[in-house]
């Protein structure tokens, strides 16, 4: 009893500076955040000036060209349109592709999640197909579609298809029954239950599979253009490939990065607007 | 209330069979409903009665005998009564107010009337200020809360409610039933109540059914004669309550258990 209260004293003489108590204990975020970008940018630098200084004198300027000689091309190339027109060509066909994929995928997952006799039909079809590299059948759609830009819809649509298609038969599948019963209850249709239900309920499983399957569409893409087309990255690859200007190269393998970097962060964005349910406490 | 029955069930049977298991849920079940009653049924757990709740629903069908629900055979989903499960079913993906006003969305009512509608709902089951709160926000009983909303909204001719209360502590039951008790008297909609807890059916039903363990029969019918309105706080400190309890809790014991062995 004694020293409780002589404690309970100490503590009121010297009451706590709560204000410098909070600032002490909030996490180092910003600091560590700095420090990151720091490091990553001092590394990016070394790199450039280390090829820059190796290029034309331990390597020849043909085999590895330079910091230099790609920003000149990437230069040319913005200023002349020509990467702008090639890089809208491919986005589009990745845009396209990936919707169109994407949508069937949801809806014949859907579609096979609400009927188990036609699941267990075809899944052994569908199974089957999945094992085919999909850009084997590049060299089909070219005599189907042309050399244009349908033809590589067409490829990045069948892979980005089956990579979503599986997750969204099983999210769809894996819906709690309660939902479904309260739904039917309430006199909902089948496209009330996909719309109120299914998607909201497999939201993140279809995302699972877009973020596997986006990258695949953009190689489906450039590989579909590097095989016969006259427009899209993949082209411009092949031609700066064909006139040995491996500046050029470099410059479509930098823009190919980004666009692949710019889509995962546009899905996360999306993602994370459609899932922020998830995160409140 | 009138003596037209709502629900009629008539030598009813339930037959579960899969690859691992040969049940008899129910069996010559015989019960009529009337409109604007309120029914309880108990019994041991895996007895059948959430099984006949799920087939007057018309979520599942009889293996024999009918249901019919005023008059109509039930073959399909009946969307004419509200149900209400143990499980939390409302969506953790829509806001409380997006998700009282689903059967309103449901039902294509135009986006200017739901508002109203909605706004007195959630004044009703006392959930103003949350509106825009995610269900993961929210306490075990705010969710029950939204859940009743949802249901009620749509003014459904009966509710099915399936141990809506069994996953809270002692006291947001009382409460919750102090609640329910006070909708059905102002609403008098038919209300069938399932519940393990033989308390819980005495203080809020008209009329208490008591099935056997598996197979699921109908052993008693008690009337509780114990006047409106009640308080359920205070109700089981009344001697009739005592005594209905005793009476009941005779009949069921014998019951606890058996649903289980098998």
């Amino acid at each position: 009893m004694e020293t409780f209260s002589v404690g309970v004293e100490k503590a009121a003489a010297a009451p706590t500076d709560l204000a410098k108590l909070r600032k002490s204990s909030l996490p180092s975020f910003y600091q560590r955040h700095v420090k990151i970008h720091l490091y990553r940018f001092i590394l990016v630098l070394f790199l450039l000036v280390a090829w820059q200084v190796v290029a034309g004198r331990l390597i020849p300027v043909n085999w590895i060209a330079s910091p230099l000689l790609v920003a000149k091309t990437a230069w040319d190339w913005i200023a002349s349109g020509i990467l702008f027109f090639h890089l809208k060509i491919t986005f589009i066909e990745m845009l396209v592709g990936s919707l169109l994929g994407a949508s069937a995928a949801i809806a014949t997952g859907f579609l096979l999640s609400s009927s188990r006799l036609l699941a267990e039909a075809l899944l052994p079809y569908i199974s089957a197909f999945y094992g085919i590299p999909r850009i084997a059948l590049a060299p089909l759609f070219v005599i189907w579609f042309g050399i244009g830009i349908v033809s590589k819809i067409a490829l990045v649509t069948v892979v980005v298809f089956f990579l979503v298609f599986f997750n969204a038969f099983v999210g769809a599948r894996d819906v709690d029954r309660i939902y479904l019963d309260t739904m039917r209850v309430m006199g909902a249709s089948k496209w009330d239950v996909f719309t109120k239900v299914t998607l909201p309920y497999s939201a993140g499983w279809i995302f699972v599979g877009l973020k596997f399957a986006l990258p695949r569409a953009l190689i489906a893409a450039v590989v579909g253009e590097i095989i016969s087309s006259n427009r899209g990255l993949g082209y411009l690859l092949e031609e700066s490939g064909s006139m040995f200007d491996v500046s050029g190269i470099l410059v479509a393998v930098f823009v190919l990065a980004i666009l692949g970097v710019l889509m995962n962060m546009a899905l996360n964005r999306l993602e994370a607007i459609t899932n922020r349910y998830r995160f409140l406490d | 209330m009138t003596d037209e029955n709502v629900i009629e069930v008539r030598n009813l049977y339930k037959w579960f069979i899969s690859k691992n298991s040969d049940v008899l849920a129910l069996e010559s079940v015989n019960l009529d409903i009337q409109e604007g009653d309120f029914v309880s049924f108990v019994g041991p757990s895996g007895c059948g009665k959430s099984t006949l709740l799920n087939m007057i629903a018309g979520l599942q069908m009889p293996t024999a005998g009918f249901i019919r629900y005023k008059g109509e055979d039930v073959r399909e989903v009946n969307t004419r009564v509200g149900y209400i499960t143990q499980h939390d079913s409302i969506f953790p993906w829509r806001t409380v107010e997006a998700n009282v006003q689903l059967a309103l969305e449901i039902k294509q009512v135009p986006k200017a009337k739901r508002a109203e509608t909605v706004k007195n709902m959630i004044s009703l089951v006392g959930l103003e200020g949350f509106e825009k709160s995610y269900p993961s926000q929210l306490s075990g009983g705010m969710r029950k809360r939204v859940g009743l909303a949802r249901t009620l909204i749509y003014k459904p001719e009966a509710l099915l409610l399936d141990e809506p209360f069994g996953a809270l502590d002692a006291q947001l039951t009382l409460t919750l039933q102090d609640e329910l008790l006070r909708i059905w008297d102002k609403t008098h909609t038919t209300m069938i109540f399932v519940t393990h807890d033989l308390g819980e059916a005495i203080a809020l039903s008209n009329k208490v059914v008591v099935f056997t363990g598996r197979p699921g029969k109908i052993k008693l019918t008690r009337e509780i004669d114990i006047p409106r309105p009640r308080d359920v706080f205070r109700i089981r400190f009344s001697a009739k309550f005592g005594a209905l309890y005793e009476e009941i809790w005779g009949s069921l014991k014998e019951e606890v258990g058996k649903g289980e062995e098998l």
